[in-house]
């Protein structure tokens, strides 16, 4: 049998190709030989290949990244042939997408387009955005990062190149400075101002690099929330406050907005004071609401009262990095919302409103507002179906 | 505990090379037998399968069965602090993670010693099976390493198709295209030469594989001077390199299809 020659070519995928779970996966295997005389031969295979099919070797699978329509010409076709590659199937356990431990993406590793977008995406979780400082930028506070080590990275960094291997470092001060290579050790009033961290607004006034920066983080605040992006006219409404490490990492973020009424939370435990709790309601809407619950992560619903109180600050987002978390950096930067938000007015704590907190969201809201109740107002002007009031 | 004997140290540290650049960490089981080594690249196209038999190392001797898992880059650079000529010695105790290397100079004058700690690797052991191939050709690795290199030139893959005519190696891309075509020399006059390229062939197969992998693979080329590609269509590639008499180091290689298939 004589077959034509292939010509081939690499066929460049741009970054925005599937991802790696739906991707599928072609793999070549050894077909199980055919049933001849020795039969302990073939017995002792089948158990050796336990995830293969034993009628038919599977090499062929559908190709969903092939573009072209059957049917065109043969002609054609042999000059645009792109080829796949396949993968080995002996039956290891690690087969399939690889989970990487430190950011939490799945990937496929050997797909060269798939390990950028994860090189990419690891650098910024793992070290955090570099916010290299700028001209223009307005810092509002400075702060002392308290010293904690982050407890979600002790002792779980793993070396990315197997995956089987688990380097364990018992000290987690050592581990916290191997995450962050370019961190010095924040304490002791001898560093001074460089210890210092900084938390800068960043408003439609700013520079395109300021809010370039500020978008960057923001989806990764995005995604690490599971919340929805932003559209171009988040600078319209919106103010991004950006607390920066001493050695120039972006630590988190906090998105305020104005809005115009919040609803304060109430006890779930008590649902028969419902709307006991807020009699002081004059600007409230006419039409009876009835009591939103908003799901956090604990599955502890945060009930809301059935009348919105005026409110003129929104908490839109609060994310901190996983490698700067207990160090103060969101408290420090609510702080700055309430004394920068509105020009030459010191919204007080109690005034400001978060948007559907999550577990740890709503314990920040606690701790700054020092009270059990808060609060929270929904979100509606980037939202495409926005429930009117 | 394992002590092996290698009167030639440079052979270790050319397996070593040529299993670095595809595996970082790897287990090798030691047992009384020798020292097998079974490894899966990241991506899991590639698996490359080592064997020293007890009998290349003078003395060997491995009380019970144990698996030293070892980075092979910090191994390899450890290996070369000997020197060419040395003599190898490779030790290591039962209740202790460190694998001790002695190298002996020829005039016996110098003897450094290294230890390198052992990790351990959580790495299963796969069952790869003996497979009839349809095709088998022989010829000098010297020759493989050439046209791999040559055709990594032109594009990334290489269709390897084997006829009774010979076995051609082609590749095509976007500024153009090259093929090797080798003819079967050795069996015709000298079958004894065994430098030649020789094809047993029970059916014409024709594959395409990365030649960033058969790169890789080619740096067993010092280690044997024939390599073996065993081939059929649509199952991975067998490539064999021998080491010393009864040893070797084998790559499975997944080939790649075309996606209009």
């Amino acid at each position: 049998m004589v077959r034509i020659t292939y010509q081939r070519r690499k066929r460049r995928h741009s970054i925005s190709s599937p991802p790696a779970e739906t991707r599928p996966r072609a793999e070549a295997l050894f077909p199980t030989p055919a049933p001849a005389a020795d039969a302990s031969l073939s017995s002792s295979q089948t158990t050796t290949l336990p995830g293969s099919c034993p009628s038919t070797p599977t090499t062929k699978r559908p190709r969903a990244l092939s573009t072209r329509t059957p049917g065109r010409p043969s002609t054609d076709a042999r000059l645009r042939t792109a080829f796949k590659q396949l993968y080995l199937q002996f039956g290891q356990k690690d087969a399939g997408p690889f989970l990487c431990r430190d950011c939490g993406l799945s990937y496929q590793r050997g797909q060269t387009e798939d390990e950028m977008v994860h090189d990419k995406y690891h650098r910024s979780v793992v070290r955090g955005v570099k916010y290299p400082g700028y001209k223009s930028e307005v810092t509002i506070s400075t702060f002392l990062p308290e010293q904690h080590v982050p407890e979600e990275t002790n002792a779980k960094l793993s070396s990315d190149g197997s995956g089987l291997l688990r380097l364990r470092s018992t000290s987690p001060k050592k581990l916290f400075s191997a995450l962050n290579p370019l961190s010095r050790p924040v304490g002791g009033g001898a560093k001074g101002q460089s210890s210092l961290a900084r938390v800068v607004v960043i408003s439609d006034s700013s520079s395109a690099f300021e809010k370039n920066k500020a978008r960057e983080v923001l989806e990764i605040a995005n995604t690490e929330l599971g919340s929805a992006p932003f559209n171009d006219d988040l600078w319209e409404t919106c103010k991004v406050y950006l607390s920066v490490s001493a050695n120039g990492y972006v630590m988190g973020c906090v998105v305020a907005e104005r809005i115009r009424e919040a609803y304060l939370t109430r006890s779930s435990v008590s649902p028969s004071r419902r709307g006991s709790v807020n009699t002081a309601d004059e600007h409230g809407s006419p039409k009876k609401r009835s009591t939103t619950s908003i799901a956090d992560l604990n599955e502890a619903n945060v009930f809301l009262s059935d009348h919105p109180v005026p409110s003129s600050c929104g908490i839109s987002r609060v994310w901190v990095s996983p490698n700067f978390r207990r160090q103060g950096a969101a408290s420090h930067m609510l702080e700055a919302v309430r004394l920068n938000f509105i020009y030459g007015l010191n919204i007080p704590p109690g005034h400001i409103a978060f948007s559907q907190p999550t577990a740890l969201g709503a314990a920040l809201a606690r701790s700054f507002t020092k009270r059990d109740h808060f609060l929270v107002y929904v979100e509606t002007c980037r939202l495409s179906s926005s429930p009117g009031p | 505990m394992l002590e092996a004997r290698l009167a030639q140290g440079s052979l270790l540290k050319k397996i070593i090379e040529a299993i670095k650049d595809l595996v970082q960490d790897a287990n090798f089981d030691c047992s009384d037998s020798g020292i097998s080594l079974q490894a899966m690249d990241s991506a899991h196209v590639a698996l490359c399968a080592l064997l020293l038999k007890a009998d290349s190392f003078e003395p060997y001797r491995c009380d019970r069965n144990m698996s030293l898992g070892i980075n092979l880059n910090a191994f390899s650079k450890m290996l070369k602090c000997s020197g060419n000529d040395d003599i190898l010695t490779l030790k290591a105790d039962d209740d202790t993670d460190l694998l001790t290397m002695m190298f002996e100079n020829q005039a016996a004058d110098r003897l450094s010693e290294y230890e390198l700690k052992l990790m351990d690797i959580d790495a299963e052991h796969l069952g790869i099976p003996d497979q009839e191939f349809d095709c088998t050709v022989k010829m000098p690795s010297a020759e493989f390493a050439r046209i791999v290199r040559d055709l990594a030139t032109i594009n990334e893959s290489v269709t390897i198709s084997v006829t009774k005519e010979g076995v051609r190696f082609a590749a095509s891309g976007d500024h153009g295209k090259g093929s090797v075509l080798l003819k079967p020399s050795g069996s015709v006059d000298d079958a004894g030469s065994g430098s030649q390229t020789s094809i047993q062939l029970s059916e014409p197969v024709m594959v395409s594989l990365s030649l960033k992998y058969l790169n890789t693979f080619t740096k067993a080329a010092p280690l044997s001077e024939t390599v073996t590609l065993q081939i059929t269509n649509d199952v991975p590639v067998l490539i064999d390199f021998a080491v010393g008499e009864a040893g070797y180091i084998r790559y499975f290689l997944a080939p790649k299809i075309n996606e209009d298939e």
